[in-house]
């Protein structure tokens, strides 16, 4: 047991150090606390501009939860795609670790990043803009950061894939971001979005912890939550699914065609 | 004219280069479902003038979101491309090829301007009035001209502060802040507005909303062209500044491929 935990920890570490690129003071400080908390000013100051200053609390935690996936999909789009560009991902094809336990590991390190740039962002709008913390409950605040995170986190380690195949990531973390802020109700309410697009909504990530995440500042209980939480975790797990199978996937195309190198 | 044959080169090279689909494609990617949302929450407004605002802006922001990110990576393209040698032994001094590379990364911006003015027409129906069009037009290159300034400053600073992968993705809403393409820099407060103005973009952009809007005092308009083409002049001055820094330090310790 502590082998394996062992193993995960150092998969984990490596993947992270070695293939996350923004691991640097700059490049971090920018994308991890200075990025989410600029975002939510642009957002809530354009409301405030167009006489929405009703909506302000409600721009600035959905900003907030963005965050989350905005940061994660950034991080592990990336190190999906140097696995391929720094040659690595034909070591792995080639080991004999748990596929599931190289994949779960590419994102591991990541997952505190998600709850730094949303924790830091909720600051800076009580600091900055005035977000209403008097009916906060707390305790639901931090399950919901972690679930929401953890369901973002299985989006972005499923589109991970997608930067494989196409050797690129700056394009699927452009479409997975723009989807997200668009269908889940970060701005505009899903029940307000033409239709596919609400349809969309209502399987992503985010979507139910975001509803779920303004009820809280609210003063709803955990009881309150517990379905929003329980959907959320479920979209989570399977996009969890989803993206080992298609990651297997992968591979087994690889090895079918002999370009260990390249997977497609 | 063999200079000006050779600057030419430079901005065909550079445009050609960087001009291509999925650069437009990744671009607009980043900034259209912000824009999306950000015309939503304007459409609520009873009130067209936050219509007018943003449509405008967009296209600014569109380009300020490429020419930090292309003309502020360029003399750093230059080391990883293995070209800053002959950029250096070349009698074009580094300081003018770079800026002409800034000059030619705002035409890259353009398809991605139309792209961020179209998302917002689609999303709001609703076509902006403009009083004084030649005002508009002019107001426009200063404010496009104020943004290649900006981004040219990032080239040498890049360098200089040894950036990398990411340092940016702060830079980039940061500038849309200050500069006020979204919403009057009026509604940030008194102590980040003094920082606002310290931006070229930010007298720019007020210049293209007073175009816009009846009433407005023509003296506004050109005062605000005076500033932002003072204060771009000064940041002009400070990436000089900083652009000698870099060849010094590259003669000095004789390392021309390598910062």
């Amino acid at each position: 047991m502590a082998a394996a935990l062992h193993n995960i920890a150092l998969q984990a570490y490596y993947s992270y150090k070695g293939l996350f690129l923004w691991l640097n003071w700059t490049a971090y400080i920018s994308n991890v606390f200075i990025a989410p908390v600029v975002f939510v000013v642009i957002v809530t100051l354009t409301g405030r501009f167009a006489g929405q200053s009703d909506s302000a609390n409600a721009y600035i935690i959905g900003m907030a939860a963005y965050a989350i996936p905005a940061i994660l999909s950034g991080g592990i789009l990336q190190s999906f795609c140097y696995e391929r560009t720094f040659g690595t991902l034909s070591l792995i094809y080639a080991s004999r670790s748990n596929r599931w336990v190289t994949y779960w590991s590419k994102g591991l390190l990541h997952y505190p990043n998600g709850l730094l740039a949303a924790a830091t962002s909720l600051l800076f709008g009580w600091l900055l803009l005035d977000l209403d913390f008097s009916r906060l409950n707390w305790p639901a605040l931090v399950v919901l950061l972690l679930v929401i995170s953890f369901s973002c986190l299985c989006l972005c380690l499923f589109v991970g894939n997608f930067s494989i195949a196409l050797r690129e990531w700056i394009i699927p973390v452009g479409i997975t971001n723009g989807l997200l802020l668009i269908t889940s109700g970060v701005v505009v309410p899903v029940d307000q979005l033409p239709g596919f697009l609400g349809e969309i909504g209502r399987v992503v990530p985010l979507t139910h912890g975001l509803s779920a995440l303004r009820e809280a500042f609210e003063g709803a209980s955990l009881g309150d939550l517990v379905d929003d939480i329980v959907y959320e975790l479920v979209v989570g797990l399977c996009y969890l699914l989803a993206g080992g199978f298609l990651f297997s996937l992968l591979e087994a195309n690889a090895k079918r065609t002999g370009t260990y190198e390249s997977a497609i | 004219m063999t200079y000006l044959h050779a600057l030419t080169t430079i901005f065909v090279l550079h445009f050609r280069g960087n001009a291509n689909l999925w650069i437009v494609f990744g671009v607009s990617l980043s900034i259209v479902p912000l824009i999306a949302v950000i015309t939503w929450i304007t459409t609520q407004s009873p009130d067209s003038q936050p219509i007018a605002y943003i449509s405008v802006g967009v296209i600014l922001m569109a380009m300020w979101q490429t020419c930090v990110f292309f003309s502020g990576r360029s003399l750093a393209s230059e080391f990883y491309e293995g070209t800053v040698d002959y950029t250096m032994v070349s009698r074009i001094p580094l300081r003018v090829v770079m800026l002409v590379k800034s000059v030619a990364t705002l035409a890259i911006a353009i398809p991605s301007s139309l792209i961020a003015f179209a998302t917002v027409q689609i999303v709001s129906r609703e076509l902006i009035d403009v009083e004084r069009p030649l005002f508009l037009l002019v107001s426009m290159l200063v404010a496009a001209w104020s943004i290649t300034v900006v981004g040219y400053l990032f080239a040498p600073l890049f360098v200089l502060v040894q950036g990398r992968g990411g340092f940016f993705n702060a830079f980039q809403p940061l500038g849309i802040v200050l500069s006020g393409f979204l919403y009057p820099i009026s509604q940030l407060s008194d102590e980040v507005q003094i920082v606002a103005r310290l931006l070229p973009t930010s007298w720019a952009m007020d210049s293209v909303t007073r175009s816009i809007e009846p009433g407005e005092s023509l003296v506004r308009i050109y005062a605000d062209w005076g500033a932002a083409l003072g204060v771009s002049v000064v940041m002009l001055a400070a990436t000089l500044f900083m652009f000698s820094k870099v060849e010094n330090t590259l003669r000095r310790n004789g390392n021309v491929g390598r910062f």
